[in-house]
């Protein structure tokens, strides 16, 4: 008697098992073949922490980087939008030089959205500032309120975008984070691009994340901290 | 009615009384023709609406074609508000349900010639809306390419 128990009951458990081993890539398949479905929530903030430190003098592989994902001309004249872009500062007295990108620092109070009349700027809920082009009018106050100059404004029509990234002409445009690729779980396309690994991406508000475990124990500054904008992304080495 | 009447006012003879059935008879006859020719007609019609609800009158590549979220007949109606809310949930709340999005759509509606929605005047989105006169902007920021085709012409 006993021993019909047993072996019914390890009949039902490989059984289950089998059905789990069975059902379970498919649901996961599922998931991916559907996209998200779910909305982005404040419990994850967006940021990065660029090491200064590590970023090479004339490198520009994270705006390559970007300009390729993106569908960006790479051009340099006042017309041409520029997402990411690489500055040298120099502290002139002690004569020490620093390379840097700056890009769209995705504040938490950020004022383009602030002066933005219709809407169109905004903030996501994790933390990542963004355009919506529907409600855009191309007024450009935005631009004018960006303390880091982040923003550009797209001057002639456009072609052959990149099916994931719409850029048209008449509306502004900056550092979207990459958050095509963020919401397929990827990293930006400059944190990836950066031969020096100076680029760490992650999300601030977890404690356990790399990034959140390393601004815990270096110095890192947000630039223009004075302004309280408490900007999403953070500079090591500064 | 007023027939009958003015009739009975002089059928005193039974000939002219006879005259009258019979010209009231012949009325009854060509209303009732009248009538059949009505139905005939607006029956008709009916037909040719639904045939023509089938049928488009203008050339259209619906490329792979299928059908993913509704009949192709509540598409035509409804397609737009599907996209506006979806564009709505992608850009602000970062839901990015694959079946009712734009580049959803385009993967199975363009054209198999030219991986477009919008390069010729057959294309899927242009020969109806040049058809219904309908200008839409959204390809001015959106591509409307195939993007496994974008991918593959973009890999380099």
């Amino acid at each position: 008697m006993n021993d019909i128990h047993n072996q019914r009951r390890s009949f039902l458990k490989t059984s289950l098992g089998v059905a789990a081993v069975a059902i379970a890539p498919g649901l996961l398949l599922f998931d991916v073949a559907h996209g998200k479905s779910e909305a982005v929530s404040a419990k994850v903030r967006w940021g990065m922490l660029i090491d200064t430190g590590n970023c090479a003098d004339g490198c520009n592989d994270c705006v390559t980087a970007c300009n390729k994902e993106n569908g960006l001309s790479g051009g340099l004249s006042p017309t041409d939008s520029q997402w990411i872009r690489k500055i040298e500062i120099k502290d002139i007295s002690a004569g020490r030089a620093v390379s840097l990108p700056m890009m769209c620092q995705h504040c938490e109070h950020p004022p383009c959205v602030d002066v933005c009349p219709t809407g169109a700027s905004f903030k996501r809920a994790d933390g990542i500032v963004l355009v919506d082009k529907h409600l855009c009018i191309g007024c450009r106050y935005c631009m004018m309120a960006c303390p880091y100059k982040a923003r550009s404004f797209v001057h002639e029509p456009l072609h052959d975008q990149n099916p994931d990234v719409p850029r048209g002409r008449g509306t502004v445009e900056s550092c979207t984070l990459c958050v095509h690729r963020i919401d397929q779980g990827k990293q930006p396309a400059c944190a990836e691009a950066c031969p020096n690994k100076s680029i760490l991406f992650g999300n601030l508000n977890d404690p356990t994340s790399e990034i959140a475990m390393k601004i815990r124990t270096v110095a890192s500054t947000q630039v223009r901290s004075d302004l309280g904008l408490n900007p999403g992304i953070r500079y090591q080495g500064l | 009615m007023n027939l009958l009447s003015d009739q009975s006012l002089r059928a005193y003879s039974p000939a002219a009384c006879l005259q009258g059935i019979a010209r009231v008879s012949l009325r009854l006859e060509l209303m009732f023709l009248v009538r059949v020719v009505m139905v005939l007609v607006l029956t008709g019609l009916c037909i040719s609406a639904s045939w023509a609800a089938q049928t488009t009158p203008y050339k259209l590549d619906i490329g792979r074609g299928g059908q993913c979220v509704k009949d192709p007949q509540w598409m035509r109606k409804n397609h737009m508000h599907l996209l506006k809310h979806q564009r709505d949930e992608t850009v602000h709340k970062g839901i990015r349900d694959d079946q009712i999005s734009l580049k959803n759509c385009i993967e199975c509606h363009a054209s198999l010639k030219d991986d477009s929605v919008i390069a010729r005047d057959d294309s899927f989105c242009v020969a109806c809306h040049r058809y219904e006169a309908v200008k839409i902007d959204c390809f001015e920021c959106h591509s409307g390419t195939r993007k496994s085709a974008w991918l593959l012409r973009n890999a380099k």
